[in-house]
């Protein structure tokens, strides 16, 4: 088995900076865009992207790479030492597959408070909103 | 405004090195790695390795078995922050359902798309159903479970409301409080197994932890690893089972009250301004 580094591997590279990429461009999204649901698109695309990155972190750059699961139904040690030799880390996996699911009814409770936002405010630009509220206030 | 600017500039940068050094320095091991870790070497080797039963898990899907039995408290305060995220998003939406006129259900069948979409949409749904529980009940067995299931289930009421109209899912006893119903059944169930260990320990006299699935040294006590020679994985099917019911009823719960049309809200709004005043 060959151990690889981390620049030896083109596209092993390519996908970890376009990850990183991916994950700055939302962070910009988040920071700098104006309107309430392109907040809300870019943290999806910010959870996505950290989601990625995990199940990169997961994988084995094998050849024969299987899925965490045991096809015997009463495994014998040989077995298990063969599914060891292929399969993927499943550690990475388990988190991942809670934090979408998770992740989804958290962006659902943000698009229901950007809905009522807009019912109250009638716009969703944060600076629109917070002139609005000057104007309520006075 | 130009500090704020600033401020958002060091965070995205200081992000983006601190990513950048975690990876370089190799904080996460060698990526891609050609080993296991040591961790997941512990999970893989014992998930179903019947020489040494106070550690496995009687499930051949590491995944479930890390979700549900290594790491299960994890999950059940992952569990809980779904439950509140929806909670929330009913409290928000805390108004009377608006009810059907009496023009709308004489005209039941101009309601949304064509016939041929309608039709096509009840075929699908009920593939969906048959999927998405077969994701979730076999999650023990085959890469799956009760979030997966649910979030795969959660896909036909908006099939539904977008082919018909929220009215086709009330007349199938989809409403708001039917799926808060199913939605608690499905946490009460996820809560009752965490603390069937204790009361199986107090029946047969012994000491049992919560969320305790196979025998663990000292609490001798152990849910149903196989049941007619299917493998159950013990609590793992229970807590996919309450897991799928629980997320599918969540999500159709939001997605029914999403489908409110706007001037619905309109009129309650005003109605409240002119209550103010």
């Amino acid at each position: 088995m060959r151990n690889i580094a981390l620049t030896d591997t083109f596209l092993a590279t390519y996908i970890i900076l376009s990850s990183i990429a991916t994950l700055v461009i939302s962070l910009y999204g988040i920071l700098y865009k104006r309107h309430m649901i392109k907040k809300i698109i870019a943290l999806t695309i910010f959870g996505d992207a950290g989601n990625i990155f995990a199940t990169i972190i997961g994988f084995r750059y094998i050849f024969p790479v299987a899925p965490p699961v045991l096809t015997t139904e009463a495994p014998t040690q040989a077995d298990i030492g063969n599914f060891l030799s292929v399969a993927v880390d499943p550690v990475p996996q388990a988190l991942v597959l809670t934090a979408i699911v998770i992740g989804m009814a958290v962006i659902l409770f943000m698009v229901f408070l950007a809905l009522q936002v807009y019912r109250i405010y009638g716009t969703l630009d944060t600076k629109k909103i917070a002139e609005e509220r000057k104007r309520r206030e006075e | 405004m130009r500090a704020k600017t600033a401020v958002s500039l060091i965070v995205i940068i200081g992000s983006l090195l601190a990513i950048s050094y975690a990876i370089a320095a190799q904080a996460t091991g060698t990526i891609p790695q050609t080993d296991l870790r040591k961790l997941a070497d512990f999970y893989a080797q014992n998930t179903l390795n019947s020489n040494d039963k106070f550690l496995w898990s009687a499930s051949p899907e590491a995944v479930t078995a890390i979700v549900w039995d290594y790491r299960g408290f994890d999950t059940l305060f992952e569990t809980s922050v779904f439950f509140l995220a929806i909670i929330a998003c009913v409290a928000i939406f805390e108004v009377e359902m608006p009810r059907r006129s009496k023009n709308e259900k004489l005209a039941k069948q101009s309601h949304g798309l064509s016939i041929i979409v309608k039709v096509v949409t009840k075929i699908v749904g009920l593939i969906i159903i048959c999927v998405s529980a077969s994701i979730a009940l076999h999650g023990q067995l085959t890469p799956g479970g009760g979030f997966q299931g649910g979030a795969a289930l959660a896909v036909l009421p908006i099939l539904f409301i977008m082919a018909m109209s929220r009215f086709a899912l009330e007349d199938r006893r989809v409403n708001r409080n039917s799926m808060l119903i199913m939605r608690s059944l499905g946490l009460l169930g996820i809560g009752t197994t965490v603390i069937l260990p204790l009361i199986i320990g107090l029946a047969t006299h012994n000491p049992a932890y919560i969320m305790q699935n196979q025998i663990k040294p000292g609490a001798l006590v152990s849910l149903p690893s196989s049941l007619a020679d299917r493998m159950m994985g013990g609590s793992l099917w229970l807590l996919n089972l309450s897991e799928y019911l629980a997320v599918g009823a969540g999500f159709t719960l939001t997605f029914i009250l999403l489908s409110l049309p706007e001037s619905f809200f309109k009129k309650i709004l005003e109605s409240e301004k002119y209550s103010t005043h």
